[in-house]
């Protein structure tokens, strides 16, 4: 247990690697899927509720999930969230969509955006640093991991970006490791993302009009194998690229966005399914 | 005439004398914001503003092209409280132009943007302490396509305007408006030329 301790600070205080796809839901401009930059204000509040979910191999696993977001200054805000379960099935383990992730734990994450620059009159260029917390819910994964011992999870990322009227571009970089109990371990992950966002010209509408753009996303996870009574069981882990089209709308402080996203590469093990496609619909509301 | 007719006309005159002291004075200001890029972004700001002592929240226009915001507030606001506002709200203000409006005067109705200010005691004015001063004032207002509003105490109009004034060719677009301070400061504004079709006094 010490040592596990001891590893997961060290990851932690090691920055980059430890990750979570991040407040795509709660930062009134980001992508669905992938790692971006929150932009909550000093003071404000954001609430989501996102359904999400993945089919493959003739199963399905769909959940939802509730969030609130609080900016305690322009550039540090806190979450929390709570899933509700409907479907479980044995994907690999994997993180699913930023702020909003595809398992039955509860969750707190921190957000300081670190570096924000203003480069022009319509742009900005922005990095955030993230790192949170994750308690099991009482709702048990399917598949193997279904009688694991669950215990809590840890979390850091980095995002970096820029923003304009026309073009987002993100990238960013994650880690989740779970801690070990009574010789049981879920999967660690690594999460990398790329997102390309535009907004075309008929779409450069002024407030407080709709402001729709559209985005491609492109994660990859690479899921350890889980571990149980201290054997590491081959073939429950896996490595996917997933590539795909979404969209966010915000008029006034409402949003929705959602989108696909279809494995391009996968070599996942022979324990867990094969994923076809990815989905998730978000609605916010800032006040 | 009789005495309701008096009534009457006695009636207007004080309504009609009355109005300049209601008149309502707006500050307007212009910001020139770095970093907003979408609709979130307008609502954030907005947002903001709208938090600030004697801002008309109806008069917040944001424009995502140009990256400028448009506000009017019943007290002047300082660059440094607009500049925390906007910072608040996760952006950066690179300029503020501002503008003084009084529903009394014409010129200062549309909203014009303020080259030069100066602001007077009245008394000072009064005894003449700055005469050469407003003549100066009339030397560059005269020169230059601009117009000038003067707001104060309504005994000080005339004392004001002749060292502008006189003597000054062609007419100048100038209004006075009475004051609706308690003391005798007079502010008098060198603003820009009005738009393309705007009336001059």
């Amino acid at each position: 247990m010490k040592d596990t301790l001891r590893r997961l600070l060290a990851c932690t205080l090691a920055g980059a690697l430890v990750g979570f796809p991040h407040t795509v839901l709660a930062s009134g401009h980001g992508p669905v899927f992938g790692l971006t930059t929150p932009t909550n204000a000093a003071g404000g509040w954001a609430v989501d509720f996102g359904v999400m979910g993945r089919t493959g191999d003739g199963e399905n696993g769909a959940m939802t999930r509730a969030m609130l977001t609080y900016g305690f200054t322009e550039d540090v805000q806190l979450s929390v969230s709570a899933p509700l379960v409907f479907a479980s099935a044995p994907f690999p383990q994997a993180r699913g969509t930023a702020m909003m992730p595809g398992s039955g734990d509860f969750e707190t994450i921190g957000a300081w955006r670190f570096h924000r620059q203003g480069t022009a009159v319509g742009t900005r260029v922005e990095s955030t640093a993230y790192g949170g917390l994750i308690v099991p819910g009482p709702q048990k994964p399917a598949g193997m991991a279904r009688d694991l011992r669950r215990a809590p999870g840890f979390y850091s990322a980095v995002a970096s970006g820029f923003a304009s009227r026309s073009h987002y571009v993100w990238g960013g970089v994650g880690y989740t490791r779970f801690v070990e109990r009574s010789g049981d371990e879920r999967p660690d992950i690594l999460l990398y993302s790329a997102v390309w966002g535009y907004r075309p010209p008929p779409l450069r509408k002024e407030y407080p009009d709709w402001d729709w753009r559209w985005f491609v996303e492109m994660t990859g996870e690479k899921a350890g194998n889980l571990r149980r009574a201290g054997l590491e069981h081959a073939g429950t882990g896996g490595h996917q690229i997933l590539l795909g089209p979404t969209a966010l709308g915000i008029y006034k402080n409402y949003a929705v966005e959602g989108g696909v996203q279809f494995p391009v590469y996968r070599d996942v093990g022979a324990s867990v399914l094969r994923e076809s496609v990815r989905y998730a619909v978000n609605f916010s509301y800032f006040f | 005439m009789n005495r309701f007719a008096t009534a009457v006309l006695v009636l207007v005159f004080v309504v009609s004398s009355a109005l300049p002291a209601l008149a309502q004075r707006a500050f307007g200001y212009e910001l020139k914001v770095k970093g907003m890029v979408c609709a979130f972004c307008a609502y954030n700001l907005s947002k903001q503003l709208k938090a600030a002592d004697g801002v008309t929240p109806e008069s917040i226009k944001v424009d995502l092209a140009g990256g400028t915001v448009t506000v009017r507030s019943e007290k002047p606001l300082e660059r440094a409280r607009l500049s925390e506002l906007v910072r608040a709200a996760g952006f950066q203000l690179e300029a503020v132009a501002q503008t003084v409006e009084d529903s009394s005067t014409p010129a200062a109705r549309s909203g014009r943007r303020v080259l030069m200010s100066l602001t007077v005691d009245g008394r000072g004015l009064a005894e003449g302490e700055f005469d050469s001063v407003l003549q100066a004032v009339g030397v560059l207002a005269s020169q230059r396509s601009v117009g000038l509003t003067v707001v104060g105490p309504a005994d000080l109009e005339m004392r004001t305007l002749r060292p502008i004034l006189m003597g000054r060719t062609p007419a100048m677009d100038a209004a006075f408006s009475e004051s609706t301070r308690s003391d005798d400061t007079v502010l008098i504004n060198v603003v820009a030329a009005p738009p393309q079709g705007a009336s001059r006094r």
